[in-house]
């Protein structure tokens, strides 16, 4: 057993180590924690907005944002009011309808497409464009969706191809999986828009018609955005 | 008698003789105490350094409310209970490893042959008897202090007794009678 002066020294010799060790430990946790912490700084601050679904209210700026984006894309808006049988233009804006209702009941009109002719339903956000008004039976198209940012989701979506046939649209089949968009978007806070271009290949639809006039559909967000053209000789 | 707590209260001011005090007043009987629960000296002392360096540490944890002697077992307990826990988990305990120590201490604490007599058959009861004898008979804490140390009621503390008293009488037989 230790005489009194050995188990004084040990009694404070073991205090020191004590100290020591638990300075060393808080510094450990200190070190070790900080990283945590800024990650998950960082992905509530810029991840999870971005995964917040279009126009919810946790989206920062939406109104703001939405507001902007309007004007900015207003000329969009208006060149999509036309009847498409007029349209020559490559541009031609999406309309965010319902799905259920894109199928026109106007006989007398097949060429134009009723649900066109609604303004107030465009979503500033979400925009497709194809890159002519035109394409022969064999072109390919390409498709743009341009999304005017603070929306901030990924997408992974089909295309629909539509003919006009005497005042309805009729789904055309494909010889190959429907084609599929898919993009993983930036946060919101890392950039103003993004734009994301795809490649349709008319050849894969069988007995399309010249003259004839067709529409894109993109199902994103549960809203339906439209896109038309005619097929030429 | 302050039980240590005026030395303690020295430390407390900055004193650091009066710590040295408080350890020389108390290493023993601590010491004593605890190998009733471990069964081994120099585990006992080790967990006594422990628990001096407790109080060093965190000086102010103790109030005043008990004396410093009854904080002491108090701590004591506790770290050998977990030292007793640990054991368990690991390999079963050695007992009395180190005897010359423990006599050396019984000699300290138990200064006279009646108590070394008593002492002896008070090893053979069971711990928590053992404990309460020790803490009432041997240092001399009240019913109330000797529940605060073994985290039992005074009711319990006092059936401890009684069934030891009863059981040591028939260990000692006629002649312990007149020691108890």
């Amino acid at each position: 057993m230790r005489n009194h002066e050995e188990f004084v020294n040990e009694i404070y010799n073991r205090k020191e180590t004590y100290l020591r060790n638990k300075k060393k430990t808080r510094k450990n946790i200190i070190t070790f924690s900080i990283p945590f912490v800024l990650v998950a700084v960082l992905y509530s601050v810029m991840i999870l907005p971005a995964m917040m679904p279009a126009g919810s209210e946790g989206t920062p700026n939406y109104e703001e944002s939405t507001t902007v984006a309007a004007d900015e894309f207003s000329h969009l808006t208006e060149v999509f009011t036309e009847p498409a049988t007029s349209v020559k233009q490559p541009s031609l804006n999406s309309s965010p309808t319902s799905a259920a209702h894109s199928v026109p009941s106007d006989e007398t009109a097949p060429t134009r497409p009723p649900e066109a002719v609604k303004p107030t339903t465009v979503s500033p956000e979400i925009f497709i464009e194809l890159d002519r008004a035109e394409y022969k039976t064999d072109d390919k198209i390409t498709l743009s969706i341009t999304d005017t940012a603070n929306v901030g989701f990924g997408y992974s979506k089909f295309v629909d191809l539509f003919e006009a046939n005497g005042g309805e649209w009729v789904l055309k089949p494909n010889n190959h999986p429907k084609p599929a968009i898919a993009y993983e978007a930036l946060p919101s806070s890392m950039r103003d828009e993004i734009t994301v271009s795809f490649e349709i290949d008319l050849g894969e639809y069988e007995n399309l018609k010249p003259s004839t006039q067709y529409k894109i559909t993109i199902n994103i967000e549960k809203q339906s955005y439209e896109a038309y053209f005619t097929v030429t000789e | 008698m302050d039980n240590g707590a005026s030395s303690y209260r020295r430390f407390l001011d900055g004193d650091e003789a009066a710590f040295d005090l408080v350890v020389r007043e108390y290493r023993e009987p601590l010491i004593f105490f605890i190998s009733r629960y471990v069964h081994d000296t120099s585990a006992a002392e080790d967990i006594a350094i422990d628990v001096f360096m407790y109080i060093l540490v965190h000086p102010k944890r103790y109030n005043f409310k008990v004396s410093l002697k009854t904080y002491l077992f108090m701590l004591g307990r506790s770290r050998a209970v977990d030292f007793l826990r640990r054991q368990k988990k690991l390999l079963p305990l050695e007992e009395a490893v180190t005897a010359e120590d423990y006599i050396s201490l019984e000699n300290i604490i138990l200064a006279d042959q009646r108590r070394k007599t008593v002492n002896e058959a008070v090893l053979k009861l069971n711990t928590d008897m053992q404990a309460a004898v020790h803490l009432v008979y041997f240092e001399g804490l009240t019913y109330e202090e000797t529940a605060r140390v073994m985290k039992k009621s005074k009711k319990q503390v006092d059936n401890l007794l009684y069934r030891a008293k009863k059981e040591l009488r028939t260990i000692l037989g006629k002649e312990g009678e007149e020691l108890l």
